[in-house]
Protein backbone atom coordinates (compact mmCIF):
# COMPACT_ATOMS: atom_id res chain seq x y z
CA UNK A 1 0.00 0.00 0.00
CA UNK A 2 1.09 3.54 -1.06
CA UNK A 3 -0.34 6.09 0.71
CA UNK A 4 -0.32 9.73 -0.04
CA UNK A 5 -0.89 12.18 3.02
CA UNK A 6 -1.13 16.27 2.83
CA UNK A 7 1.27 17.80 5.25
CA UNK A 8 1.82 20.99 6.59
CA UNK A 9 5.84 20.52 7.55
CA UNK A 10 8.08 17.81 5.85
CA UNK A 11 8.94 16.25 9.36
CA UNK A 12 6.95 14.02 11.70
CA UNK A 13 5.82 16.25 13.99
CA UNK A 14 3.54 18.10 10.97
CA UNK A 15 -0.25 17.51 11.33
CA UNK A 16 -2.60 16.65 7.86
CA UNK A 17 -3.48 19.86 5.48
CA UNK A 18 -6.83 20.35 5.65
CA UNK A 19 -6.99 20.96 1.85
CA UNK A 20 -5.71 18.44 0.47
CA UNK A 21 -4.38 19.75 -3.30
CA UNK A 22 -3.42 23.05 -1.92
CA UNK A 23 -0.73 21.23 0.72
CA UNK A 24 2.52 22.60 0.52
CA UNK A 25 4.08 18.69 1.09
CA UNK A 26 2.88 15.25 0.55
CA UNK A 27 4.20 12.28 2.33
CA UNK A 28 4.60 9.16 0.16
CA UNK A 29 3.97 6.27 2.92
CA UNK A 30 5.01 2.83 1.27
CA UNK A 31 3.69 0.21 4.03
CA UNK A 32 4.95 -2.84 2.93
CA UNK A 33 8.49 -1.47 2.67
CA UNK A 34 7.84 0.62 5.82
CA UNK A 35 9.92 4.17 4.21
CA UNK A 36 8.76 7.49 3.85
CA UNK A 37 9.45 10.39 1.73
CA UNK A 38 8.26 14.08 1.80
CA UNK A 39 7.53 15.52 -1.78
CA UNK A 40 6.90 19.15 -2.28
CA UNK A 41 3.47 20.04 -4.04
CA UNK A 42 4.40 22.06 -7.12
CA UNK A 43 0.91 22.96 -8.10
CA UNK A 44 0.03 24.41 -4.78
CA UNK A 45 0.00 28.36 -6.68
CA UNK A 46 -1.53 26.97 -9.85
CA UNK A 47 -5.43 28.67 -10.29
CA UNK A 48 -6.67 25.80 -12.01
CA UNK A 49 -6.63 22.32 -12.41
CA UNK A 50 -4.67 21.55 -8.99
CA UNK A 51 -6.75 18.28 -8.21
CA UNK A 52 -6.05 17.02 -11.42
CA UNK A 53 -2.85 17.89 -12.47
CA UNK A 54 -1.88 16.54 -8.91
CA UNK A 55 -3.54 13.35 -8.67
CA UNK A 56 -1.85 12.61 -12.12
CA UNK A 57 1.78 13.69 -10.57
CA UNK A 58 1.04 11.04 -7.21
CA UNK A 59 -0.45 8.27 -9.37
CA UNK A 60 2.55 8.33 -12.09
CA UNK A 61 5.69 9.33 -10.49
CA UNK A 62 5.09 7.89 -6.74
CA UNK A 63 2.34 5.05 -7.70
CA UNK A 64 0.26 5.57 -5.10
CA UNK A 65 -3.02 3.16 -4.51
CA UNK A 66 -4.42 5.40 -1.20
CA UNK A 67 -4.87 8.47 -0.35
CA UNK A 68 -5.69 9.36 3.36
CA UNK A 69 -6.84 12.95 4.18
CA UNK A 70 -8.91 15.55 6.64
CA UNK A 71 -10.93 16.29 3.60
CA UNK A 72 -11.28 15.78 -0.35
CA UNK A 73 -11.84 17.70 -3.13
CA UNK A 74 -14.99 16.88 -5.41
CA UNK A 75 -12.29 16.44 -8.53
CA UNK A 76 -10.05 14.64 -6.37
CA UNK A 77 -12.91 12.28 -5.03
CA UNK A 78 -14.23 11.85 -8.24
CA UNK A 79 -10.76 10.75 -10.18
CA UNK A 80 -9.78 8.28 -6.97
CA UNK A 81 -13.26 6.73 -7.16
CA UNK A 82 -12.74 6.24 -11.34
CA UNK A 83 -9.42 4.62 -10.04
CA UNK A 84 -10.63 2.55 -7.68
CA UNK A 85 -8.11 4.04 -4.98
CA UNK A 86 -8.42 3.19 -1.85
CA UNK A 87 -9.61 6.65 0.86
CA UNK A 88 -9.31 7.08 4.09
CA UNK A 89 -11.04 10.20 5.44
CA UNK A 90 -9.38 10.61 9.69
CA UNK A 91 -11.57 12.97 11.47
CA UNK A 92 -9.07 14.69 13.62
CA UNK A 93 -7.40 18.05 11.60
CA UNK A 94 -4.71 17.96 14.26
CA UNK A 95 -3.30 14.43 14.03
CA UNK A 96 0.11 14.33 13.18
CA UNK A 97 2.51 12.49 10.57
CA UNK A 98 3.84 11.00 13.28
CA UNK A 99 0.39 9.11 14.61
CA UNK A 100 -0.23 8.34 10.71
CA UNK A 101 3.13 6.60 10.63
CA UNK A 102 2.45 4.50 14.11
CA UNK A 103 -1.05 3.32 12.81
CA UNK A 104 0.90 2.05 9.51
CA UNK A 105 3.14 -0.05 11.36
CA UNK A 106 6.01 2.14 9.96
CA UNK B 1 -49.44 8.63 -7.55
CA UNK B 2 -46.29 10.20 -7.67
CA UNK B 3 -43.78 8.26 -9.22
CA UNK B 4 -40.73 7.91 -6.19
CA UNK B 5 -37.42 9.67 -6.58
CA UNK B 6 -34.55 7.82 -7.97
CA UNK B 7 -31.42 7.47 -5.07
CA UNK B 8 -29.10 9.68 -4.61
CA UNK B 9 -25.69 8.46 -5.06
CA UNK B 10 -23.46 10.05 -2.10
CA UNK B 11 -19.91 10.09 -3.01
CA UNK B 12 -18.68 10.68 0.79
CA UNK B 13 -20.33 9.94 4.14
CA UNK B 14 -20.88 13.11 6.88
CA UNK B 15 -18.06 13.63 8.86
CA UNK B 16 -20.61 13.50 11.90
CA UNK B 17 -24.40 12.21 12.89
CA UNK B 18 -25.21 15.65 13.70
CA UNK B 19 -24.69 19.28 15.84
CA UNK B 20 -25.72 20.50 19.06
CA UNK B 21 -26.09 24.71 19.50
CA UNK B 22 -24.06 25.83 22.05
CA UNK B 23 -25.15 27.39 25.73
CA UNK B 24 -28.85 27.21 24.78
CA UNK B 25 -31.79 24.90 22.93
CA UNK B 26 -35.26 24.41 23.51
CA UNK B 27 -35.64 21.95 25.85
CA UNK B 28 -37.87 18.87 24.66
CA UNK B 29 -37.19 19.68 21.07
CA UNK B 30 -37.24 17.51 18.39
CA UNK B 31 -33.73 17.73 16.43
CA UNK B 32 -34.33 18.80 13.09
CA UNK B 33 -33.58 15.98 11.11
CA UNK B 34 -31.46 17.03 7.46
CA UNK B 35 -30.91 13.20 5.51
CA UNK B 36 -27.61 12.57 3.83
CA UNK B 37 -28.95 13.27 0.51
CA UNK B 38 -29.81 16.65 1.75
CA UNK B 39 -26.69 17.23 3.55
CA UNK B 40 -24.90 16.18 0.01
CA UNK B 41 -26.84 18.93 -1.79
CA UNK B 42 -25.36 21.66 0.83
CA UNK B 43 -22.17 20.28 0.41
CA UNK B 44 -21.66 20.06 -3.41
CA UNK B 45 -23.63 23.00 -4.43
CA UNK B 46 -22.68 25.48 -1.16
CA UNK B 47 -19.21 23.60 0.02
CA UNK B 48 -17.87 22.93 -3.04
CA UNK B 49 -19.61 25.93 -5.23
CA UNK B 50 -21.01 23.21 -7.91
CA UNK B 51 -24.04 24.08 -10.36
CA UNK B 52 -27.41 21.83 -9.77
CA UNK B 53 -26.61 20.25 -13.09
CA UNK B 54 -23.10 19.76 -12.11
CA UNK B 55 -24.84 18.41 -8.77
CA UNK B 56 -27.13 16.63 -10.18
CA UNK B 57 -25.05 14.22 -12.42
CA UNK B 58 -22.84 13.39 -9.34
CA UNK B 59 -26.05 12.40 -7.66
CA UNK B 60 -27.15 10.61 -10.43
CA UNK B 61 -30.72 12.48 -10.07
CA UNK B 62 -32.61 14.99 -12.15
CA UNK B 63 -31.52 18.48 -11.57
CA UNK B 64 -35.42 19.23 -10.44
CA UNK B 65 -34.79 16.66 -7.76
CA UNK B 66 -31.28 18.44 -6.58
CA UNK B 67 -33.27 22.00 -6.81
CA UNK B 68 -36.28 20.57 -4.26
CA UNK B 69 -33.68 18.57 -2.10
CA UNK B 70 -31.33 21.83 -1.86
CA UNK B 71 -34.58 23.50 -0.87
CA UNK B 72 -35.68 21.24 1.92
CA UNK B 73 -32.41 21.25 3.27
CA UNK B 74 -32.37 25.25 3.32
CA UNK B 75 -35.40 25.23 5.38
CA UNK B 76 -34.29 23.11 7.49
CA UNK B 77 -31.09 24.44 8.62
CA UNK B 78 -32.63 27.88 9.18
CA UNK B 79 -34.80 25.94 11.27
CA UNK B 80 -31.63 24.23 12.87
CA UNK B 81 -30.25 28.03 13.73
CA UNK B 82 -32.74 30.28 14.26
CA UNK B 83 -34.75 27.89 16.58
CA UNK B 84 -32.10 26.56 18.21
CA UNK B 85 -32.11 23.00 17.23
CA UNK B 86 -30.30 19.88 17.53
CA UNK B 87 -29.20 18.69 14.05
CA UNK B 88 -29.17 15.01 13.17
CA UNK B 89 -27.80 13.96 9.79
CA UNK B 90 -29.52 10.59 9.24
CA UNK B 91 -31.53 8.12 6.39
CA UNK B 92 -32.94 9.58 2.60
CA UNK B 93 -32.77 7.92 -0.29
CA UNK B 94 -29.27 6.82 -0.93
CA UNK B 95 -26.53 4.64 -1.90
CA UNK B 96 -22.99 5.37 -1.35
CA UNK B 97 -20.56 5.41 -4.62
CA UNK B 98 -18.63 2.38 -2.61
CA UNK B 99 -18.95 1.16 0.43
CA UNK B 100 -18.13 2.89 3.59
CA UNK B 101 -16.48 2.04 6.91
CA UNK B 102 -16.01 3.98 9.89
CA UNK B 103 -13.19 2.55 12.72
CA UNK B 104 -14.37 3.16 16.27
CA UNK B 105 -10.27 2.77 16.82
CA UNK B 106 -8.26 5.73 15.17
CA UNK B 107 -12.38 7.02 13.68
CA UNK B 108 -11.35 7.27 10.76
CA UNK B 109 -13.70 6.31 7.51
CA UNK B 110 -12.28 4.30 4.93
CA UNK B 111 -13.97 3.10 1.38
CA UNK B 112 -13.78 -0.61 -0.03
CA UNK B 113 -12.97 0.26 -3.76
CA UNK B 114 -14.04 -2.59 -6.13
CA UNK B 115 -16.53 -4.15 -3.01
CA UNK B 116 -13.62 -5.95 -0.86
CA UNK B 117 -14.95 -5.88 2.37
CA UNK B 118 -12.76 -5.31 4.86
CA UNK B 119 -11.78 -7.40 7.73
CA UNK B 120 -9.91 -4.60 9.61
CA UNK B 121 -9.09 -0.73 9.57
CA UNK B 122 -7.06 -0.13 6.73
CA UNK B 123 -5.28 2.69 8.51
CA UNK B 124 -4.84 1.74 11.96
CA UNK B 125 -5.33 -2.81 11.60
CA UNK B 126 -8.34 -2.76 14.79
CA UNK B 127 -11.29 -4.91 14.00
CA UNK B 128 -13.48 -2.50 15.30
CA UNK B 129 -14.92 -1.39 12.36
CA UNK B 130 -18.57 -0.78 11.37
CA UNK B 131 -20.46 -0.34 7.79
CA UNK B 132 -22.04 3.14 7.51
CA UNK B 133 -24.69 1.75 5.56
CA UNK B 134 -25.84 -0.33 8.21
Amino acid sequence: MIVAIPVSENNVKGTVSTKFSRSPYFAIVNKEEKKYEFVINNYIDEIEGVGKKLFAWLMKSYGVNTLLAYELGIKVQQLADEQNLQLIIINDESMTLEKILQYLGV
Amino acid sequence: MPKPRVLSKIQMPPRVKGFNPMGYYRKNAEPVKLSIDEYEAIRLLDYEGLTQKQAASIMGVSRPSVTRIYQKARVKMATMITEARQLSIEGGRIFFDSSWFCCENCDSKFNAPLGKQPECCVLCGANTIYNLEE
